[in-house]
């Protein structure tokens, strides 16, 4: 399961790679697709000023000369004077012949037929008035046709324009699509690379975060969800590795400090621990004005015991003595090797006499206590002990009455307890 | 201070030499009469026509606005291109079609208005050239007549082409008045000229058209019509841009558009 996962498993660098490809690439589709729309659009613009709008602009004019042709018409009959009605003649002669017009063939025709009926009217304007008022009507048809050439002109014209105009808003309005697209996509993308950003990237770092802020001794080692970048998982199994060298490091730093505090051959506390840590409880003792007592204890006979049985047989005794004097106290008592075959203990919160009993039943139970050699032999050994009062004074004082009295149980015959007279 | 007007005085002296730049202008004359100032800078004291005027005003706004100082020639028609095409003029107003014969001889200027040729005749004439069957008399059908036109015209030239073939007598003349007189005079049966210039004319001499007639409609085919530009020496490509950015200008801001309605009775554009 653990091989498969780490087949699938890829770097970060090669995961942010594919994720900038992709969405340059998406991209690039999207902003090619937009800027093709955006060609049209110019084309059409383009086609607008270059070509629609001049053709517009002429069919404006054509427009406006028809008008103008027209009204002029109109003149020539509603003029008072002869020259005014030949002024207006001339203009519609001059409009009638504009290239604008000419260029249009219907255009051209209405205004020939115009101009030529105006011209014959004109005539009989001086020669027959009545006449001339009778053509009159003739010239409303005229001005009718040549008044509608001029609406279809302006529709046409505005026509031309329509129909860019349509394309452009066709383009522009697949273009806002595509852009509108091109936005959703973009969101999409980022929504999804956020996704996995958090889930491949960021929560992992939360995750190593925790492991490393709460990484100590006395918790296990940290455990993490099966990641897919190689980076994280590297770092993750490092997090896992450092947990290890902390258990370690706890490991040795344990063996040292025993090591600097334990005596090696009995484990109990060495000399100078003892006196750190009774120094610490004679002075608490003091504060708070609670009794304390300390004892004094030395094997009866032990070079002897040494020099019959040899130092190895003497070290099994001290470590049994030793074994059985850390069951027989309490576990608030402090318990030292002194030297040789001598011990000290310190009992907190007790009385010399409290201090007494307990290491009478002591003495009296190692006294009955078979020590077994390698060789089967049994041996017992006895105990003298000095007890002083330490709730008061320094420490070397508390120890040298009941050295004191160690030495009276010693002269007393050994095998005995004696408590220091205050 | 002293500095100031030693600055405004270098200034005042150095404009006349920094605007020194000058155009020569030829604008074709209607009459001989207007003639009678060669090369004068000034229009003729009897005035000129509507479009000689019109021609005038666009000139005086390009130099305007091309920041120079022309000096207005008022020549005949026939002495324009030759003189752009040498040079002695940078800008000619004819009334130019433009061909593809000119275009090889001088350079132009974007379209200034659009032009059209129209055929004229007497009341006699048309009396005695009409069609038995009623048929309208037009350039196209003439045949055996004489058609007086403008010296090296583009009128002038397709007549000149047609005129074997047809067994028309061709009588160029120098200018649009001399042509009518022409007419009057009975010494031709037709003149063909500029539409524009021939409503000039005809309301000069015979303001109720008791003898004048326009035969036919307006004619835009034969390159007898189409755009009118304004003649330039050839190669002149800066004078052209910047000849066609006024003109462009003067369209855009309605420049133009009130110089046509001060001298012209029409928009010719």
């Amino acid at each position: 399961m653990a091989k498969g996962a780490s087949r699938n498993r890829v770097g970060a660098n090669q995961a942010f790679v594919t994720l900038a490809a992709t969405f340059a690439l998406l991209f690039s589709i999207a902003f090619a697709l937009l800027a093709f729309d955006q060609y049209r659009v110019l084309l059409v613009a383009e086609q607008l000023q270059e070509f629609t709008v001049p053709e517009i602009i002429r069919y404006q004019r054509l427009a406006r000369n028809i008008e103008q042709l027209r009204q002029e018409g109109e003149h020539v009959f509603s003029a008072s004077k002869d020259d005014e009605r030949q002024q207006a003649l001339f203009i519609v002669m001059l409009v009638a012949s504009h290239p604008s017009i000419l260029e249009n063939e219907s255009a051209a025709i209405a205004a020939r037929e115009a101009e030529a009926m105006l011209s014959d009217a004109s005539r009989l304007a001086e020669r027959d008035p009545v006449l001339f008022k009778v053509r009159y009507a003739e010239w409303q048809q005229h001005s009718r046709r040549l008044g509608l050439l001029v609406d279809d002109l302006t529709v046409q014209g505005a026509g031309r324009v329509a129909e860019d105009l349509a394309r452009m808003s066709e383009v522009m309005h697949l273009s806002r699509y595509k852009l509108g697209g091109t936005l959703v996509l973009a969101g999409l993308f980022l929504v999804l690379s956020m996704w996995l950003l958090r889930r491949h990237l960021v929560r992992p770092l939360q995750h190593i975060d925790q492991a490393l802020s709460s990484l100590n001794v006395d918790h296990p080692a940290p455990r993490f969800a099966e990641t897919r970048l190689n980076e994280i998982h590297a770092i993750e199994q490092a997090t896992v590795r450092l947990h290890r060298l902390l258990l370690e490091n706890e490991a040795s730093r344990r063996d040292l400090e025993q090591q600097a505090t334990l005596d090696s051959l009995t484990g109990l506390m060495n000399r100078r621990h003892f006196m750190a840590k009774a120094e610490a409880e004679l002075r608490r003792a003091e504060r708070y004005g609670h009794p304390v007592a300390i004892a004094l204890g030395d094997l009866d006979h032990f070079k002897h015991l040494n020099d019959t049985y040899g130092h190895a047989a003497g070290d099994i005794v001290l470590r049994a003595f030793a074994a059985l004097l850390t069951e027989s106290v309490r576990e608030s008592d402090l318990v030292c090797r002194y030297g040789g075959e001598e011990f000290v203990l310190l009992f907190p919160e007790s009385t010399t006499e409290q201090a007494r009993v307990l290491m009478e039943r002591f003495r009296h139970r190692f006294s009955e206590f078979d020590v077994a050699l390698p060789d089967g032999l049994l041996l017992r050994v006895t105990l003298s002990i000095g007890i002083a009062d330490a709730s008061r004074g320094p420490l070397e004082a508390a120890l040298q009455r009941a050295d004191d009295a160690l030495y009276e149980a010693k002269w007393q015959g050994r095998n005995r307890v004696v408590v220091a007279i205050e | 201070m002293r500095l100031s007007l030693l600055i405004l005085l270098f200034l005042c002296l150095a404009t006349p030499f920094a605007g020194a730049k000058e155009l020569e202008v030829a604008i074709g004359v209607k009459s001989p009469l207007e003639l009678r100032q060669p090369n004068s800078s000034t229009p003729p004291a009897g005035g000129s026509s509507e479009i000689n005027r019109f021609n005038e005003a666009i000139a005086r706004e390009i130099c305007h606005r091309l920041v120079v100082r022309c000096n207005l020639h008022f020549v005949t028609f026939a002495e324009i291109l030759p003189g752009v095409e040498s040079q002695r003029y940078q800008l000619g107003f004819g009334n130019f079609l433009r061909t593809p014969e000119r275009s090889l001889r001088v350079s132009f200027s974007d379209a200034l208005w659009r032009s059209s040729s129209r055929l004229v005749s007497t009341e006699e004439s048309l009396r005695k050239y009409h069609f038995p069957t009623g048929q309208e008399l037009t350039l196209d059908s003439l045949s055996n007549v004489r058609v007086a036109t403008i010296t090296a015209s583009q009128q002038h030239r397709y007549l000149e082409r047609i005129a074997s073939q047809r067994g028309i007598t061709v009588v160029a003349l120098t200018t649009p008045a001399e042509v009518f007189e022409a007419l009057r005079d009975n010494t031709v049966d037709f003149v063909l000229v500029v539409s524009l210039l021939a409503y000039e004319q005809i309301k000069t001499e015979d303001p109720q058209m008791r003898r004048y007639r326009y035969v036919g409609p307006g004619i835009t085919g034969h390159l007898l019509g189409g755009s009118v530009h304004i003649a330039l020496p050839p190669g002149a490509h800066t004078l052209q841009r910047e000849v066609n950015r006024a003109i462009l200008e003067m369209r855009n801001d309605g420049t133009y558009n009130r110089i046509a309605m001060q001298f012209l009775p029409i928009n010719p554009d």
